[in-house]
């Protein structure tokens, strides 16, 4: 007995623990309804706006691009910060520097945080200009930028730099760039595989958010020559949220074929190099240059890369072709080396002659893929997940190069929306031939949006980039029309709030006691303005609220729906799964029934949703009997009359009630 | 510019198209593909030629034709070829073009094989060009060389087809010179004519009587002169004229000559004391020799690299090098007296503080100051002024704006503002400025750099390699260079384009002075710097002038054409140096003429297209009714009623009464009856808290006084058309709760019973 006992009270201890919890429920958005917004011209038209270097976007939906403009005839870094959902004035970056920049890179951390690396010429050696590459950081509660940092303070005279830089929203950053050799009038040892060849370095270095550390070259053999550099054979880097990532680029091998390596990055340590590329195919050897190497990292440690591979004429591909290239995260499979490169499409028209443009990835920690390319003009989007690949989808319009750069050279970017689809972006035209960014949004429920942007006063598209959060946010920005009268142009495509927790009580409540509270989603639309939906009514909700009481007034007795809305500023809006609030407001129902001929009562009280409290009923048969402590009552009169029948209830939540019944006895 | 403001569309409205007012005018320095001007149709029947070789294209002002130095089928000389929009060929026409001796580059006989250096009119028909062919053998009596003009409007044959242009001033007969045949009257390519094709400047390299046509049988007027032929009124004047420091004025018809060292120098600078030699050779890789002048299009300005300058201009009392060289410029359309003028140099002794001074000269280029008043732009050494030509050939000869005031020159000396020595040597390389000719400007303020030296290495092509020529275009606005830098240090002009890897053969560049940016014109069809085999990063070309050379604008700006050596400007270029690096002197030496336009991007409206957004998640209220009830102290009932939408509500109350006593053997009943019920109201979506109050039917408004008041239950009933109607029950209490002193809060004292 004392077993059981002990057992029923631990029971009713957790029952009654458990009641106590409120229900919290972890909701979803429905599908992502990311919305692009007209594109806004950041700056311009100008004459002095002379470069476009990028833009970052951090998993919290902040972000910024960096461009160069004169200032007094000199060439300055400018930088634009993405927040709260708008565009902020462009500010300086090179306060301090006197001499032009060149090469403007940015990386964007959580809370508005923004990196930026340029070079520019510092000094002179033996009576020769030298390039640093500097850095500047914008921290997240600051509205200027700080003092430059040197990040290599020697990269010779910035010829072919092309430095990128990945960061991760603690604020680590790594940056990848070459360093082209002199060698005019000089002798030097190492042979020149090719006419055109240089001498170059690729070197990292490494952010810990307060200072640079060199990681050195990384290419694998420094006694060859390189391909002349390009923005096609540019380095590429991706990191994660740790600063673990993966460096990628063109080397040729001992054959003298370039080839696309890769190395991952612990920090500040290096690991050893991996070949990236195909060396052969079934027919026979590759033996032409793989380049445009492009590469995605995942949060689990997970690098996917892309490139292309060019086919001449003794080639055992049918023409040129992108190829992907997987180095598994550890977990699932060896993260040792790369699983392999295939051709990502085989549907490629036109043979040796076929137009392939330079390919885009990006990835997610669900191993879900997603690669931008130009195939003869048409806009590819191949997809994948864990299994492989998942199929290829063609966009429109189609590719528009413009009288600077052919349309297969033009850049593209394409990135994930952590909930399903992408966002697409490249240069293209409108119907009447004029050059505008096509973008794409597809989302994870099937739905497309499409956007043609434009800016400035128009004209050729520049460079082009797309930066995307962990929120389903994208940032598209380039430049747009020629030196002379270029504009920087950016849009965003928003997605609404997502991941959202709310909270309802789990058990029966009081109206008065009843009430939601919620926590506040994320979003780079903020602020938001929440709605409480109670059975598919919204309700009055105070703004910044992040609980909210019920008025019990029509709070009627049973299960309710509730639900919460969030809304971003540009009006898109989140519906929670539905969470059930169980009300019981009432008293017992009390029930009487006569019996055998109306000489005998049937009293019953019932509670259809907290329950009868067994103990809180009593019931006076008005002939001085009395009866409680039960639900059910039987009374016989002994007397013909009418009789007041008084029952006193009370359910579980403590709702008392007296009803009272004439009973008439025959 | 800036923009107007946008018109932004809402979000979330359907597919809407956003236009953007168009912004102001800006021109671009983007240029479109390069084509070939020295192939095309050369017999007329449709088959394409391409020159063996081309060298020094001049593009008429209308952009229509382009005049270049060429070699087809035997034949050498001046070709003009027809520029047609959109067709790779057009047909070519001789101006004077003759046969060459076969297995020598020479004449075969007396026909203008050694026609070379055309200049064209604005509307294409009058080229000038030197030649030692007596095309007009009625004046043209020696066989040394002279300059013409060919009418193209009329054939080779016709008469007053050829014009000579270096003719003694009021006659039609040529100049008589003195000396070798090798001299005589040469006039430079590009810009020796003016737009309407009347006036022709030209430099004599031999003793002539151009200041003496009276007496032809002895020439005294020393060679290297600058005259300028006036076809239509039969003209010749000259124009180096000698400065008279007294009045500030030309010595009209004075020639400037001094003997130094042994050496007699004329007006005009070239490499040696006696002038080039006539005929040039083929140049292959190569500038002409330097000399000549240039006329503005409106034929009212002239300009040449001088020597000689003391005697010209107005200089300091103690520079009287012979050899001191600098550009100079005069503005005969002013008279006869206008007085030559400075367009740069290493004094200044215009400035008032330095005539107050009374300095004799400038100081040595070590100690040149700024604060020094008489002190020019340059740090000049009195050996060899602005321009020495130490470092290998360039095309010095200074190019102007249609108008005259705007100069554009190459000069070797450096700045006096980059310190002493700074990054330089004593070597010259040269870079490239522009000065503004217009009165009221100090030479320091008129005078622009618009490149510099990015290096002190001066074997180093990518920061060193000189400017080599030079043209700018008709308006002032757009000025075309040739170097075989990669690096422009300057940011203004602000360097726009990819810089090439490496330093190859020269490249064309082009500086949009109104944009203040400089671009790389020239690419390959490819992507990639021009190139020909001859040409690697291990074996980089030999000479500073293989490339491009000889740019000329239309009038314009939009449309350049240039000579280069590369063979990878344009798809199939069967006119590819040859390989191994070997410089090719002969005539096969890989150069054409090329043609390229600068791309226009007028102003247009901008507008962007967004789809329309995925709706937003519907919120559609349930079909349910929520009601709570609370009893009044009066004895009634007030509901709330949570409604879903528009409808009908109503609600009653259903209570057990007592309906009859017991009397007399009937005994006492109760039965069930409606005791309250309200009139049925409308309310309003959407759906909202509605409040309703119920009063006990006065039959039974007592029970709620007794005691126990009467207990009942609520029924409440929505209705809506379409919709099923929607019921719900609550248990009510009808009392009425008074307000009573402690000893009166008792129950009444006896039952009322209803009947």
């Amino acid at each position: 007995v004392t077993v059981q006992l002990r057992r029923r009270t631990r029971a009713a201890l957790i029952a009654a623990l458990l009641a106590a919890l409120p229900t919290v429920s972890l909701m979803h958005a429905q599908p992502a309804h990311a919305v692009i917004l007209p594109a806004r011209t950041i700056d311009g038209p100008s004459e002095d706006i002379v470069g476009f270097g990028g833009v970052a976007m951090a998993e919290d939906g902040t972000g910024g691009l960096v461009y160069l403009k004169r200032v007094a005839g000199v060439a300055h870094v400018f930088v634009a910060r993405y927040a709260h959902g708008e565009w902020q004035a462009p500010i300086r970056v090179d306060t301090e520097q006197p001499f032009a920049a060149s090469w403007p890179r940015i990386g964007a951390a959580n809370g508005g945080e923004l990196v930026v690396v340029w070079a520019t010429p510092f000094a002179s050696e033996n009576q020769r200009p030298v390039d640093e590459l500097l850095s500047a950081t914008l921290g997240s509660g600051s509205s200027t930028f700080g003092p430059g940092l040197i990040v290599d303070g020697d990269i010779r005279q910035g010829t072919g730099t092309s430095p990128e830089i990945a960061m991760s929203s603690s604020g680590q950053a790594d940056v990848v760039y070459r360093v082209v050799q002199e060698t005019e009038g000089r002798q030097t040892s190492v042979p020149l595989l090719r006419p055109g060849d240089v001498i170059e370095q690729v070197r990292v270095a490494h952010y810990n958010g307060e200072r640079w550390s060199a990681l050195g070259a990384i290419n694998r053999n420094g006694g060859i020559s390189m391909r002349p550099p390009s923005a096609a054979n540019a380095p590429r880097i991706a990191i994660g949220p740790t600063g673990v990532g993966v460096v990628v680029w063109q080397e040729p091998d001992i054959e003298g074929v370039a080839r696309i390596w890769a190395r991952r990055i612990f920090g500040a340590t290096l690991d050893y190099v991996m070949p990236v590329s195909a060396t052969s195919f079934p027919g026979g050897l590759i033996q032409d240059d793989a380049d445009a190497p492009s590469v995605a990292f995942s949060r689990l440690g997970q690098a996917e890369v892309a490139y292309r591979q060019v086919a001449t004429a003794g080639s055992p591909l049918p023409g040129p072709r992108i190829f992907l290239n997987v180095l598994p995260d550890g977990e699932s499979a060896s993260g040792a080396e790369f699983a392999g490169a295939a051709v990502v499409d085989a549907v490629v028209s036109g043979g040796r002659s076929a137009s392939v443009g330079r390919p885009s990835i990006d990835i997610d920690e669900h191993q879900d893929m997603r690669l931008l390319y130009d195939s003869n003009g048409t806009p590819r989007v191949v997809q994948g997940n864990d299994k492989g690949l998942a199929g290829v989808l063609s966009l429109g319009p189609g590719f528009v190069g413009s009288e600077l750069t052919p349309a297969s050279e033009v850049p593209s970017a394409s990135v994930m929306n952590p909930e399903g689809g992408g966002l697409s972006a490249w240069p293209s035209a409108d119907r009447a031939g004029r050059p505008a960014v096509a973008v794409r949004e597809d989302f994870p429920g099937g739905a497309v949006q499409t956007a043609l942007f434009s800016g400035g006063t128009g004209g050729l598209i520049g460079e082009l980039a797309v930066g995307r959060s962990s929120l389903g946010d994208g940032l598209v920005a380039f430049q747009q029309g020629p030196i002379g009268s270029a504009a920087i142009v950016a849009a965003q495509a928003t997605a609404p709030p997502f991941r959202f927790v709310i909270s309802v009580p789990r058990v029966f409540v009081k109206p008065a006691q009843a009430q939601v509270a919620w926590e506040a989603a994320s979003s780079a639309g903020s602020p938001l303005a929440y709605t409480v939906v109670l059975d598919g009514r919204r309700l009055p909700t105070p703004p910044g609220a992040r609980v909210l009481r019920f008025d019990p007034r029509g709070l009627g007795d049973g299960s309710h729906k509730v639900q919460l809305l969030a809304t971003d500023i540009y009006g898109q809006s989140t519906l929670t799964a539905p969470s059930k609030l169980r009300i019981d407001g009432q008293p017992p129902l009390v029930s009487i029934a006569r019996l055998r001929g109306g000489h005998t009562i049937a009293v019953r009280v019932s509670d259809r949703y907290s329950g009868v409290a067994s103990n809180g009923v009593s019931v006076s048969f008005g002939d001085g009997g009395r009866a409680s402590g039960r639900a059910r009552f039987r009374h016989a009169y002994a007397h013909a009359g009418v009789y007041t029948v008084v029952v006193q209830v009370r359910d579980k939540l403590g709702n008392r009630g007296v009803v009272r019944r004439l009973v008439s006895v025959p | 510019v800036s923009p107007r403001p946008a018109i932004l569309a809402a979000i979330g409205c359907a597919a809407a198209t956003i236009a953007l007012a168009a912004a102001g005018s800006a021109d671009a320095d983007v240029f479109g593909p390069i084509s070939i001007g020295s192939s095309g149709d050369l017999a007329g029947g449709g088959e394409q030629q391409q020159a063996l070789y081309g060298h020094d294209p001049a593009i008429s002002g209308s952009g229509r034709y382009v005049i270049f130095d060429g070699y087809f089928a035997g034949r050498s000389g001046v070709w003009r070829r027809e520029l047609r929009p959109g067709e790779v060929s057009g047909p070519i026409e001789p101006v004077a073009v003759g046969a060459q001796a076969p297995g020598s580059e020479g004449c075969a006989g007396a026909v203008p094989c050694d026609a070379t250096l055309p200049s064209v009119s604005a509307n294409g028909q009058f080229v000038s060009f030197t030649t030692a062919a007596r095309l007009d053998p009625a004046n043209d009596t020696n066989e040394a060389p002279d300059v013409y003009v060919r009418n193209m409007a009329l054939g080779e044959s016709q008469p007053g087809a050829f014009t000579l242009v270096s003719a003694a001033d009021g006659t039609s007969a040529g100049l008589t010179y003195e000396g070798p045949l090798s001299h005589g009257a040469v006039a430079s390519g590009r810009t020796a004519i003016s737009a309407d094709g009347n006036e022709v400047a030209f430099v004599t390299t031999a003793i002539s009587d151009l200041t003496d046509p009276g007496t032809p049988s002895e020439p005294r007027t020393p060679a290297l002169q600058v005259a300028v032929r006036n076809l239509g009124a039969h003209t010749t004047e000259l124009v180096s004229a000698e400065y008279d420091p007294a009045t500030g004025q030309a010595r009209p018809g004075v020639p400037v000559s001094t003997l130094e060292a042994n050496e007699t120098w004329g007006a005009v600078y070239t490499t040696a004391a006696a002038g080039p030699s006539f005929p040039f050779n083929n140049r292959a890789y190569d500038l002409p020799p330097v000399v000549g002048a240039s006329i503005s299009a409106d034929g009212t300005t002239v300009a040449w690299m001088g020597r000689v300058v003391y005697k010209q201009a107005r200089m300091l009392p103690g520079e009287v090098g012979a050899r001191y060289a600098e550009p100079l410029w005069r503005r005969i359309a002013d008279g006869p007296l206008a007085p030559t003028r400075r367009v740069t140099g290493g004094s200044e002794p215009e400035n008032p503080a330095c005539a107050a001074s009374g300095e004799q000269n400038v100081p040595a280029p070590g100690s040149a100051s700024l604060s020094d008043p008489c002190q020019g732009p340059f740090a000049v050494s009195a050996e060899s002024g602005v321009w020495a030509g130490s470092r290998g050939n360039a095309d010095t000869v200074p190019q102007l704006s249609g108008d005259g005031y705007t100069v554009v020159f190459l000069a070797g000396a450096q700045l006096v503002a980059l310190g002493s020595n700074f990054g330089r040597s004593g070597e010259e390389l040269a870079d490239l400025y522009i000065a503004n000719m217009h009165p009221g400007l100090t030479r320091r303020a008129a005078l622009r750099p618009l490149t510099e030296l990015a290096t002190g290495h001066e074997a180093e092509r990518a920061g060193d390699a000189p400017v080599v020529d030079a043209s700018i275009s008709v308006d002032g606005g757009q000025v075309a260079f040739v170097t075989q830098r990669t690096l422009f240090p300057l940011g203004s002009p602000s360097y726009v384009t990819q810089p090439a890897a490496a330093a190859g053969i020269g490249e064309l560049f082009d500086v949009d002075l109104a944009n203040d940016t400089l671009t790389r014109v020239t690419t390959g069809y490819a992507g990639g710097p021009s190139e020909h085999p001859g040409v690697t990063s291990q074996t980089p070309p030999a000479l500073p002038t293989d490339g491009a050379l000889s740019p000329s604008f239309s009038a314009d700006g939009n449309t350049l054409a240039f000579a280069s050596t590369a063979s990878n400007l344009i798809y199939g270029d069967g006119n590819t140096p040859a390989a191994g690096g070997e410089i090719c002197t002969c005539s096969s030496d890989g150069s054409d003429v090329f043609d390229v336009e600068r791309r226009q991007f007028p102003p247009t409206t901008v507008e962007q297209y967004v789809s329309a957004a995925p709706a937003n998640p519907e919120v559609a209220p349930e079909w349910r009714l929520g009601v709570t009830a609370v009893s009044s102290s009066n004895g009634t009932v007030r509901l709330y009623v949570s409604v879903p939408g528009a409808g009908t509500l109503s609600a009653s109350a259903l209570g057990t009464v007592p309906v009859a006593r017991a009397r007399r053997g009937r005994r006492a009943r109760v039965a069930q009856r409606r005791v309250s019920a309200t009139p049925a109201r409308a309310v309003a979506p959407p759906g909202g808290l509605v409040q309703i109050t119920l009063k006990l039917a006065p039959a039974y408004r007592a029970l709620a006084s007794r005691l126990a008041g009467l207990s009942a239950t609520a029924n409440v009933t929505l209705t809506a058309p379409g919709r099923r109607a929607l019921r719900q029950a609550i248990a009510v209490d009808f009392r009425v709760r008074a307000v009573h002193s402690k000893s009166s809060r008792r129950a009444p004292a006896k039952w009322r019973r209803h009947r």
